[in-house]
Order: structure tokens, then sequence, then C-alpha cells
């Protein structure tokens, strides 16, 4: 285990299934040891990266470059690279030992050193009174750690991880966002992982790319993409967003007052605001009072419903007709609760009026 | 009458009228087992009387230990030729990428359907060309042609029921080509493979009509010296051949359920 992960570059990588553009020229640089998620919906090209990168997907141009080799046109077998399936692909024919030492045995490694370092990985991921199960009788995270210590028993350049926590339930995919972060820093490994899950990318990422339709739409830390979407399909992708639609923009000094289509007047802090974009609120960036606040912005709006949820309280308020918004609380303690029907005055920042490009 | 009385009444009729189907199908292939311990030298069924003289002198005649064996030297080849084909067929159909895999695969499974007359007719004069005709490995290359699809449609079954990651998961883990088949894809597929061979082998053990072209007196196979002694002679020996290869055909298919129940015990776990 020398715990040093590869820098890996994309450059105009691209794949094309006859006339389905899966993945549009991408170029991309993930860094040595970086945990590196790529969200994104279904059919975004998400997948087609995985594949290109693993080799089992031939890309239509493009070279992909690892430790300063171009991988392109290498079988998967010749590329060193670790993978975790969604389903964890662990051999049924094969005990768990045998399924971790698979890797060694096909690079030719010694016996005795294929035992020893299969032994290190079982204790790493804590199941080495596992050794001689086969997977069929582990439970789903038991064969979640064996897929990844597989996975990383050759000291691989990198480790790429397809949705491997999607088969999980809730409460164990959490723990498990934890382990797997956990065995990614003790061995210093670049991580590439795919999830359709925000909130699981969020966790464990220090670099998100989200995609849509065959392209890379922006790339940062969880905090940049949800403080800073530069678009409506990552506003609303990554955790939720109210979005105006715009009529009109006046720039000013300290800002622009943005008229919405459905005839509000908003303040913003952006300088810089035009119109072809559209207005992004986070539903925490709302504040909710029963008399008119002084605030930058405030409209006057009706309790549509409130749900009460572990960790946060989250209203819908109709502010016209076609306009209802979210607005979210943490649920502390006692707090008051405004009735259904209820008039209320919702007020945020003009640093919170996000303008993000209209897509 | 009650709802549960009725219930019962339902079950009843269905248990009869499986019965009698299982009957209807069974009945025909076994009246043929009584036959060949009858006492006296023609058919009839009851036997009027029991002996075992009949396989007494099956055995003691030439023709037929000949004949089983030819079977077998037919047989075995057969299964162990499908059996590569048809699985170096279904892995290029159902894990290939390529224009016009599902074509392709109607046209594998395509000598299964077409009637054997059709096959056996063509067969012949290109086997005569080649002077293959009456030998081995004419009736050989033959009753492959047909068997091929049993092989494909066993093995290609196995190769749907799990996931391609597990080949791309031993790709990325190292595994070559080649590695990749013997450690992980053939594991999988094993049952299927096995299920295929041995479905070939009977096929070939009981087929009848493309022997009767491909086939010499030297080669002839049990089917084949059955039919011809049918038509001279019917005596109760046909009975106890046909016994023996009811037998065999029993025993290779209560080996195919085994197999099948542990593989479908295998895919749950």
């Amino acid at each position: 285990m020398s715990g040093q992960g590869a820098k890996i570059e994309y450059v105009d990588v691209s794949k094309r299934y006859g006339a389905v553009e899966a993945l549009r020229p991408t170029s991309l640089t993930i860094e040595a040891g970086e945990f590196f998620s790529i969200i994104g919906p279904s059919g975004s090209g998400k997948t087609t990266l995985l594949g290109v990168t693993a080799g089992y997907v031939p890309p239509t141009t493009g070279q992909i470059i690892i430790d300063g080799r171009n991988v392109v046109g290498e079988p998967p077998f010749q590329r060193n690279i670790g993978m975790v399936f969604q389903n964890y692909a662990l051999f049924p024919h094969m005990t768990v030992a045998e399924n971790i030492g698979f890797p060694l045995r096909m690079r030719k490694t010694p016996k005795a050193e294929v035992a020893e370092r299969v032994k290190k990985m079982l204790a790493l991921v804590q199941l080495e009174n596992m050794a001689q199960r086969k997977p069929g009788q582990l439970s789903g995270g038991q064969q979640q750690r064996i897929a990844l210590a597989r996975a990383a028993v050759y000291d691989p350049l990198m480790l790429l991880m397809d949705e491997p926590l999607s088969a999980l339930d809730k409460n164990l995919r959490e723990a498990m966002q934890d382990e797997v972060k956990q065995f990614q820093t003790v061995l210093g490994s670049t991580v590439l992982y795919v999830t359709h899950d925000q909130a699981e990318a969020a966790a464990m990422s220090d670099r998100i790319a989200i995609m849509n339709h065959g392209r890379i739409v922006q790339i940062g830390s969880p905090r940049d993409l949800y403080e800073h979407p530069v678009a409506r399909f990552v506003a609303s992708f990554l955790g939720e967003a109210n979005i105006f639609d715009i009529d009109k923009v006046a720039p000013h000094a300290s800002g622009s007052t943005i008229a919405t289509r459905h005839g509000f007047s908003l303040v913003s802090a952006i300088a810089s605001g035009h119109e072809g974009q559209c207005i992004c609120v986070r539903p925490e960036a709302v504040m909710l009072n029963a008399s008119r606040p002084d605030h930058d912005n405030v409209i006057e709006g009706r309790i549509v419903d409130a749900t009460y949820t572990a960790g946060s309280l989250r209203y819908r308020v109709q502010l016209a007709p076609e306009v209802i918004i979210t607005q979210r609380t943490p649920s502390v303690r006692g707090i008051e609760m405004f009735a259904e029907g209820a008039t209320v005055f919702a007020s945020w920042r003009a640093e919170d009026t996000l303008l993000v490009a209209d897509d | 009458m009650t709802w549960n009385s009725s219930g019962r009444l339902a079950r009843i009729f269905v248990v009869a009228f499986t019965v009698a189907v299982l009957i209807y199908l069974i009945m025909p292939t076994f009246v043929i087992v009584p036959l060949s311990f009858s006492s006296k030298s023609y058919l009839s069924f009851p036997p009027p009387g029991w002996s075992l003289q009949w396989y007494q002198t099956m055995m003691e005649r030439h023709d037929y230990p000949q004949a089983f064996w030819n079977s077998i030297k037919i047989g075995v080849p057969v299964a162990l030729l499908s059996t590569t084909l048809g699985t170096l067929a279904a892995l290029g159909v159902v894990r290939g990428r390529f224009f016009g895999a599902r074509p392709m695969s109607a046209v594998v499974i395509a000598p299964l359907m077409l009637p054997q007359i059709i096959l056996a007719i063509g067969l012949y004069p290109i086997m005569a060309k080649f002077g293959l005709a009456g030998s081995y490995p004419g009736v050989v290359i033959g009753h492959t042609v047909i068997c091929i699809p049993l092989v494909f449609i066993t093995v290609a079954a196995s190769l749907k029921n799990y996931h391609p990651a597990y080949e791309y998961a031993a790709m990325t883990l190292g595994a070559g080509w080649w590695s990749t088949f013997w450690h992980v894809t053939f594991p999988m597929i094993r049952v299927g493979v096995i299920v295929g061979g041995i479905l070939a082998f009977t096929f070939s053990f009981d087929e009848l009509i493309i022997a009767l072209f491909l086939t010499s007196p030297e080669t002839r196979t049990l089917p084949r010296l059955l039919w011809e002694d049918l038509r001279q002679y019917v005596t109760p020996i046909i009975a106890a051949a046909t016994t023996l290869v009811l037998c065999i055909s029993f025993i290779l298919f209560g080996a195919v359920a085994l197999l099948q129940r542990r593989l479908s015990k295998a895919t749950k776990s």
C-alpha cells in the first residue's frame, strides 16, 4: 500500500453511439489523491465517462492521461485501475479471500505475498473473520467493503466507483460514506466517484462535476456549487432552489434591480446581471415573519403547508397565483409554527439573490 | 355448497387433470418397457409371460452392441464439438456488441427449427462430394449442426442470467481476455455448458433421420438399426434395445434436471 494516487487528465474525450453524443468533448484534470465525484441525472454521460476511464468503452475522440501515460487504446486489464461496481460484482463462486486475492493472482504475485496482502486488506475493512465465506453469505454493507478491498489491494493508480452505495438502505449508506472516505484517506488514492445522489457526493468529495446532456456544466467544491451555481440546472439539481424568471435587469453601482416575470422587484448584490438569466434563492436564505421586516427583498405571501422533518421545518409559501417558494428553518425545540393560510412576509438579503444562466 | 368445498372440488379437478395429462405424455413411451420382457417372439400387450431372453439375444447378436458403440462414438464428439462451438456462439451473440447480433442468434437456432429431413437432404451430396458420406466425421458434422443451437440456447440463458459487470470487474482487476473467461465467465455459465453438452449427446444418441442419410452399415447408430430391424422382423429385441435407449436418455435428463436445480439455487444465493 504505497498510498499515492495518480493524476488524471482528460483531453477532449468524447463518445458517440451512432447519432447519440453520449459524452461531448470533455477536458478535465483530477489531482493526485483527490476525491472527485460526478453527479447528474441518468443519461447525462457520467457512466460513459466512467466506462472510457475503466477501458471497457472506447472513446470516439480524445486522450486520457493517467500518470503521464495516454491509456486510450489500452484494454482494461493493462490500465491498473481499481473499480467498484454498483452491485459490487463480487465473484459468487470464490470466497471473500479469493475475491480480494484475484487481482494479485492475475499479476502473478507469489502466494505468500497474496495471503499477506489479503489479510491486511481484510483488517483494513474489519472483516478478518469472513475470509472463508462466499459473497452470498454477507450483508450488503459487508459486500461493499469487500468490493472496496478487492479494488484497492493491488495499489491501483486510481479507484473508480459506480454508485457503490445505491443498493444499501439509507442509514447504512450514510455510515458507509464515512467508511469510503476514511478508506480513501488512509490509502491516499485518487477516486472518481459516480452517483446521482448529490448529498452523498457532497459528503465525501473534494470537488464535484455536475453533468447534463453529455457535458460537464460546472466543477467546484460542494460549497462552491451550492452557493455559486452557474446555471439553473446546477441550482435545482443540488438541493432545493426557488427559481424566478427574469423580465428586466437594471445594474447599478452596488448590484442590480431585477423585475421578475411575475411582477416582483428584487435586488441582488450581483452587478453584472443580464437578461437570459434567472434568479435562484435557496430555501435556507429565506426568512418568514408575521409582520413586514426591514430587509433587502420582502414579499407578502400565504403559507400553503408546513412539513416538520428531523432537522428542518419546511414551508411552502404562495407569493403570487403561480409562484410558490419553499423556505427552510432548523427544527429547534419549541419553535413556533405558522398555520396554514397565515399571511407572512418572506424576505432575504441582496447577497442571496443569485443570478444564474437560464438553461 | 360452501365456498370452501367448491374450492376443494376445483383442486381435485386440477390434480386429476394434471395426472391425466402426465399419463397421456408418458404412457406411450413406457408401453414398450413391459414388451421387452415378453416370453413370446412377437409384440403383444400385455405380454403373455415374462423373460429376459430378448436382452440376452440382443447382446449375443453382433449388430446391436456395434450400433450401441457407434452411437456413443458419434455422440461424444458431437457433444464436445457442439459444446465448444455453441458456447462460443452464445458468447459472441450475448456479450458481443456488433451490428446484427440479434439476427445472428436466429441464424444459429435455425437448424433446430427447420425439418431435419431438409438438412439431411442438403448434407448428403456435400458429404458425398468430400467422401464423408457413411463415415464417422460425416454424421458427427451433421449432428453437430443441430446440436450447436441446443448448447447455444442453454449457454445464452446462463449468460443472460448475470450482468456483464462481473467480466468488466475481472478485466479492471487485471484479468486478460482468456483469464476473464476461465476464472469468471466459465464458472458462472458452467452449468449451462454442461446441460447443453448433455442435451447434445442425448439428441445425437436418439437421432434417426440424419443417421439414415449419413451412416453406413459400419457406422450405423442404434436408432438406425432399430428402424431397419422394424422393417424386417418385429421381435421383442427391438423393445429391449428401445428400453436401453430410454434408460440412458432418462438418466441424462435426470442429470440435467439436477444440474438446473443447482443452477437456480446458485443464482438465488
